[in-house]
């Protein structure tokens, strides 16, 4: 039975990468380009880490053209871990996080309002 | 209904926090005392009973709040303002305006919003964060915002036209403005809405290539704008003038975007999006050392209590929830567009703080007038408030919309809004709400004291004379404070709005702080007889002496200082208040001066500190000195001591922060810089300040690529650019004609070349410079060699620092007549003054001696020259000044690093604001020394170690540091052993130059005067046959103008016909220089005042217009 639903669940997920295989790769080739930016003297005056993973997680959002109910139900389950890192001192990660669900709130209410 | 149990609830509410006998004032509500008085003066655009005089004429606006503060004054029983009905009054405005708001949207999220929404608008950390100080600016903005969008959105759903919802719209504003044009920042929270909205459709229209929403919203704004400025011509108007004089810029506080673009920076430290997203983030919240800060009241609860950090986060979750809740086309709509109004405040009320900060900080730099917003969350939260409230009230309302029982519904919202009560629980204690700092609250019940003198001020200081606030404030902050709880920037005369009082406060500017400092100066010194002068000039009837004060320190020296004044006499006692009247005959506001005295720019103070009895003008301020000639009685020039200059040259520097290196591709931006500053200098003087300044620079960066082992070409190629400006120099300075005799430029080029220099010996002497290849090594060699020679240029005027100390040289004009200050002069241990031992002054090889003169002045000396001085002489006082190191002992010191060995002792007649040089002579190598204060702060190592030249060391005090202690002390518990340790006083004595012109005029024009009001006098001059000076003791403003009263001002106005003969005298009052060409009568007036009537013409005519559509539409 178990076999049955791994089986299953890698044939799905087989099936939404290679149906997503070029969204996949261009992620990927954005998140170097950006990641190897952010460690470029003088771009990364700009394009600082922080930045770099925003536009990441915008960009990631926008070529999946995930829906916008989703895209709030993400931004609204992230506020969990960010509690919890808030709770135990943890400010600078929950910072961080706190600014990735800003942009995909953004990016939420653009497409909303779009739609 | 339900307005009506929330409208009990604030009454109940109101009372709770200010009962009877308990009013809310001070710090920096501007609620006044007496809110009748006030409200008068705000009728004038010129307030004569702050300091000496300040203008009122941006202050128009604040007319309707003040006129609620005095309404809440006649319904509450009280002569102040900071009453219970006041703070009833705002809150349930916000309430009302709220209900309306939410009522709007009955129809689309269901009645229980109209339930949730107001308590969660008037109770939340935004508002609460300004109930201390009950900001009614804010208020009124916040709920005229929301009014204003009810009509916005009917105006969109095209319920009501363009033009009424216009009008409707610019009426909300006449009277919910913001307080004046200073609370033009708190349009921000309107802006973002609008701005959002404007976004919201602009997205929709292209997405639905439909433009017709946001063409009627542009246009609905546009005509709004217009009748918004015809309704507000009262206040917009008589603010035209100083606009035309660029005072705005001193008014809305942006001078010097720099300097707060560091407060920005500092407020908007902790405003993160965590923070926002919790409806946290108010700046006082938190400590700078970060966590909760100890000092506010209740904080610390909501950032560290871990029950309140999880519902702080329980907070977005819902509000964002609130468009997965949503159904429909319209609930989804107006959801989306208050989650863009909450998105893009939180991106403003962020204000510079990653990770789009600099977003915030480039609007700052380039927007114009972007600077108002130099507080980003207090003027941009406001915002993110109204929508996030909005959003968690929907979300509530369509769940509870969706429950079946309509009595559980209810239930619902009923925990809902006591919930959110529960939480903000502390907003709700006064002694949490109105606490801004440990023990400071603007909640006390104030003296029957302080209204006894209110009263005896307005019957028996009928002619508003001066009252001078004795103790003075506190130099720290210059705050006015009481026993009683009373604390604000603000004297407590200001509130009371009709009391003339005069303080050192820091509305003061320039030399207004300068005449005020010296009447307290004469207080302490017993100097009564300047004491007398110095208050009949100012104006000064009366003495307040305050024993409630928390400013009063030494209470018995000062009643000791005024019992033995013998003209003046304590007329009465109000409890802790003790007044004094001063028996002097008081000069009119407005006089007539035959002549004056004419002081170099900036020296005004010398009317104060030398002539005493003369008024003096200073040159430089736009007059036309011609026509002020006739009027010169002498000229009064300050000599700067020359050589004292060269006493300070720096040694060290710290270098700046270099980011860009020759190596960078972007270097070339830095070198076209470079070369284009080069060509834009205009003389040698110039020039070899533009070289040396480039070599620093690039100083700088070889430094930091020595560092970073940047390649060694680079390294070349940058020193060899240096050499390049060194020889050009070097050229410069050869052939320059002044280059033994001019002290500044000595002084700027030394402060450049010696602190390189001892980068270069450092570097040099280092092992790594050993390693690097020859060719760096000789470019490194020839730029010693061309700074050296740099450096012995300026042998002659350096001399030594003995020579330095003791010779103090000044360049002669042709004025045949010093006055020494001696209190410039330093003093020995025994206190007697160190005067010249020798003076002469030389031309050329040639010296000839003078010598000092007393004066009926003790402070001044004479010196008198001779008249035949060749100008371009040099004066040189030679000194043999007293070492002050006195009580010198060895012991053994307690620092937090051990037991240290030292000697140590005191400095004589130590004053914080002077400068000590320091000499200490080593007498053996082998020992490492530092050199530390009575604070134990290290002040500098003793390096290197000499024993045949003592070490030199120039020590300026930190003004709170009032212990003359020094000390040398090695680093173990050996004492030090050394030859002497000396201190001198570094002093540059003040010499002021005098030519005497004789005018021999003395005559009487019969001046008489009555003030009309605050903004008007009718001046008349009996025997108006000659030309004379009209001195008006107001503050000076170019909007003070005089003219004759059978004649238009407002032509005269526009052409600038009189503005040659407006001059400041004694650096603070306005004088004109007249010929009345026998003209009896004249009217000096403060022109925004007409401008006020012509405004409130307009505003009424505009009104009625308004009135007349308004009736009209409705009949037809």
């Amino acid at each position: 039975m178990d076999k049955v639903k791994i089986e299953n669940f890698e044939k799905i997920l087989f099936n939404w990468m290679i149906g997503n295989r070029y969204k996949i790769i261009l992620l990927l080739m954005t998140a170097v380009f950006f990641g190897n930016i952010s460690r470029l003297p003088y771009l990364n005056l700009i394009f600082t880490k922080d930045v770099s993973s925003l536009i990441i997680v915008v960009i990631g959002l926008v070529i999946f053209n995930i829906k916008t109910k989703s895209i709030f139900l993400i931004g609204i389950l992230l506020f969990l871990p960010t509690f919890l890192l808030q709770l135990i001192g943890k400010i600078v990660i929950a910072e961080f996080l706190a600014n990735c669900i800003y942009i995909i709130f953004v990016v939420g209410v653009i497409k909303g309002i779009k739609e | 209904m339900y307005a009506i149990v929330g409208l009990t609830a604030l009454f109940l509410l109101s009372r709770f926090w200010l009962p009877s006998g308990y009013a809310l004032v001070g710090h920096d509500s501007g609620l006044p005392l007496d809110s009748n008085s006030f409200l008068k003066s705000r009728l004038f655009a010129w307030n004569e009973n702050i300091g000496f005089g300040v203008d009122n004429s941006y202050l128009f606006g604040s007319l309707p709040l003040h006129f609620v503060d005095y309404l809440s004054s006649l319904i509450g029983h009280t002569l102040y303002a900071g009453n219970w009905f006041n703070l009833f009054f705002w809150l349930a405005l916000i309430f009302l305006s709220a209900t309306l708001f939410a009522y709007t949207f009955k129809d689309i999220f269901g009645i229980y919003f109209v339930f949730i929404f107001p308590p969660l608008i008037v109770f939340n950390f935004y508002l609460s964060q300004s109930l201390f100080i009950l900001e009614r600016a804010k208020y009124s903005i916040l709920a005229g915002s929301l009014i204003f969008l009810v009509v916005l959105f009917k105006v969109l759903n095209k319920k009501i036209s363009i033009l009424i919802g216009a009008m409707l719209a610019s009426l909300i504003f006449l009277f919910l403005n913001g307080g004046s044009l200073l609370g033009v920042s708190l349009y921000g929270n309107l802006i973002i809405i609008l701005l959002a909205i404007l976004i919201f459709y602009l997205i929709s229209g292209i997405a639905k290539r439909d433009f017709s929403s946001l063409i009627r919203l542009v246009l609905f704004f546009i005509t709004t704008f217009v009748i918004f400025l015809g309704l507000n011509s009262y206040q917009l108007l008589p603010y035209l003038p100083n606009v035309f004089n660029k005072n705005y810029l001193v008014h809305l506080g942006g001078e010097g975007v720099a300097q707060s673009k560091d407060w920005v920076n500092y407020v908007s430290r902790d405003v993160s999006f965590l923070n926002l997203f919790r409806f946290q983030g108010t700046p006082t919240w938190y400590s700078p050392l970060g966590g909760a800060s100890s000092q506010h009241p209740y904080s610390q609860l909501y950032i560290n209590n871990p029950l309140y950090v999880l519902i702080s986060f329980v907070f977005p979750a819902i509000l964002f929830c609130s468009l997965i809740l949503a159904k429909g086309k319209t609930q989804k709509k107006f959801i989306l567009l208050f989650l863009l109004v909450v998105l893009l405040a939180m991106l403003f009320a962020a204000g510079t703080h990653p990770p789009f900060g600099f977003f915030y900080g480039f609007l700052y730099d380039h927007v114009p007038g972007f600077f108002v917003f130099r507080n980003p969350y207090y003027k941009f939260a406001g915002a993110f408030f109204i929508g996030a409230c909005f959003l968690i009230s929907a979300s509530f309302s369509m769940i509870a919309s969706r429950i079946k029982f309509k009595i559980i519904s209810y239930l619902m919202c009923f925990l809902v809004v006591i919930g959110w009560l529960g939480y903000h629980y502390d907003l709700l204690l006064p002694e949490k709400v109105f606490t801004w700092k440990p023990e400071f609250s603007t909640r006390m019940k104030i003296p029957d004291y302080v209204w006894d003198f209110n009263d005896w001020n307005k019957k028996e200081n009928v002619d508003n004379k001066k009252i001078l606030l004795v103790p003075s404030l506190g130099n720290s902050d210059l705050a006015d404070g009481y026993t009683w709880g009373y604390w604000s920037l603000s004297p407590l005369t200001y509130v009371f709005a009709s009391v003339p009082g005069l303080v050192n406060e820091g509305d003061l500017i320039g030399e207004e702080k300068g005449w005020v400092g010296k009447v307290y100066e004469t207080i302490s010194a017993d100097d009564e007889r300047n004491f007398l002068q110095l208050t009949s000039r100012l104006g000064i009837k009366y003495i307040l002496f305050r024993k409630d004060s928390i400013n009063l320190v030494n209470r018995k020296n000062l009643e000791k200082s005024l019992s033995s004044f013998t003209n003046i006499q304590k007329i009465k006692s109000f409890d802790k208040w003790d007044l004094y009247q001063i028996n002097k005959t008081l000069e009119p506001e407005i006089k007539g001066l035959n002549s004056i005295t004419l002081v170099q720019e900036g020296k005004d103070y010398i009317a104060r500190e030398f002539l005493h009895d003369k008024s003096v003008v200073a040159q430089g301020s736009g007059f036309s000195e011609s026509n002020l000639a006739p009027f010169i009685d002498q000229k009064v020039r300050a000599y700067t001591c020359q050589s004292c200059l060269l006493e300070r040259i720096q040694t060290f520097i710290n270098f700046p922060v270099v980011r860009v290196f020759s190596n960078s591709p972007f270097y070339f931006l830095k070198e076209r810089r470079e070369r284009k500053i080069l060509e834009s200098s205009k003389d040698d003087g110039s020039r070899i300040m533009i070289h040396l300044t480039n070599v620093f620079r690039r100083f700088s960066e070889v430094k930091s690529m020595f560092i970073l082992g940047v390649e060694d070409r680079y390294i070349i190629d940058n020193v060899t650019m240096s050499n390049q400006y060194l020889n050009t120099v070097n050229r410069l300075l050869k052939n320059h004609p002044e280059l033994g005799t001019n002290y500044l430029m000595a002084k700027q080029v030394l402060d450049i070349v010696s602190p390189l220099l001892n980068e270069f010996h450092r570097f040099v002497i280092g092992s790594d410079f050993g390693r690097r290849p020859s060719e760096v090594r000789a470019v490194v060699y020839n730029e010693i060699k061309s700074l050296n020679e740099i450096n012995d240029y300026f042998s002659i005027l350096l001399h030594n620092s003995n020579y330095l100390r003791n010779n103090k040289t000044y360049s002669l004009g042709e004025e045949q007549v010093l006055y020494l200050d001696t209190l410039s002069l330093s003093k020995n241990s025994l206190g007697k003054l160190s005067l010249p031992v020798d003076i002469s002054y030389f031309y050329g090889d040639k010296e000839t001696k003078v010598k000092l003169d007393v004066t009926g002045d003790s402070r001044w000396f004479k010196i008198n020259l001779n008249p035949s001085v060749p100008l371009g002489s040099m004066l040189n006082l030679s000194f043999d000044l007293p070492n002050i190191f006195g009580y010198p002992k060895k012991s053994l010191q307690t620092f937090p690093s051990g037991s240290l060995g030292c000697v140590y002792g005191r400095i004589i007649n130590f004053q914080t604001g002077k400068s000590y040089e320091i000499n200490v002579l080593v007498k053996s190598k082998a020992q490492r020394l530092a050199l530390y204060n009575s604070d134990l702060d290290r002040l500098v190592d003793i390096y290197p170690i000499e024993t045949s030249v003592p070490f030199r060391y120039v020590y300026e005090p930190d003004l709170n540091n009032s212990d003359s202690s020094i000390m040398v002390c090695t680093d173990d518990r050996d004492f030090p052993d050394i030859g002497y340790l000396a201190v001198y006083e570094m002093i540059s004595p003040n010499l002021l130059a005098v030519s005497d012109l004789s005018i021999t005029t003395n005559f009487n024009f019969g001046i008489t005067f009555k003030k009309i009001n605050p903004t008007l006098y009718k001046v008349t001059i009996t025997d108006p046959t000659k030309p004379f000076i009209l001195k008006f003791g107001q503050r000076f403003s170019p909007l003070w103008k005089l003219y004759p009263a059978n004649s238009s001002w407002i032509k005269d106005y526009f052409t600038g016909k009189t503005e040659n003969n407006h001059i400041t005298v004694d650096g603070y009052a306005n004088a004109w220089i007249l010929n009345p060409l026998g003209q009896t009568e004249w009217i000096i007036e403060y022109v925004p005042q007409e401008f006020f009537y012509t405004g409130l013409t307009i505003t009424i005519v505009s009104l009625a217009v308004l009135g007349g559509i308004i009736i009209w539409t409705k009949l037809k």
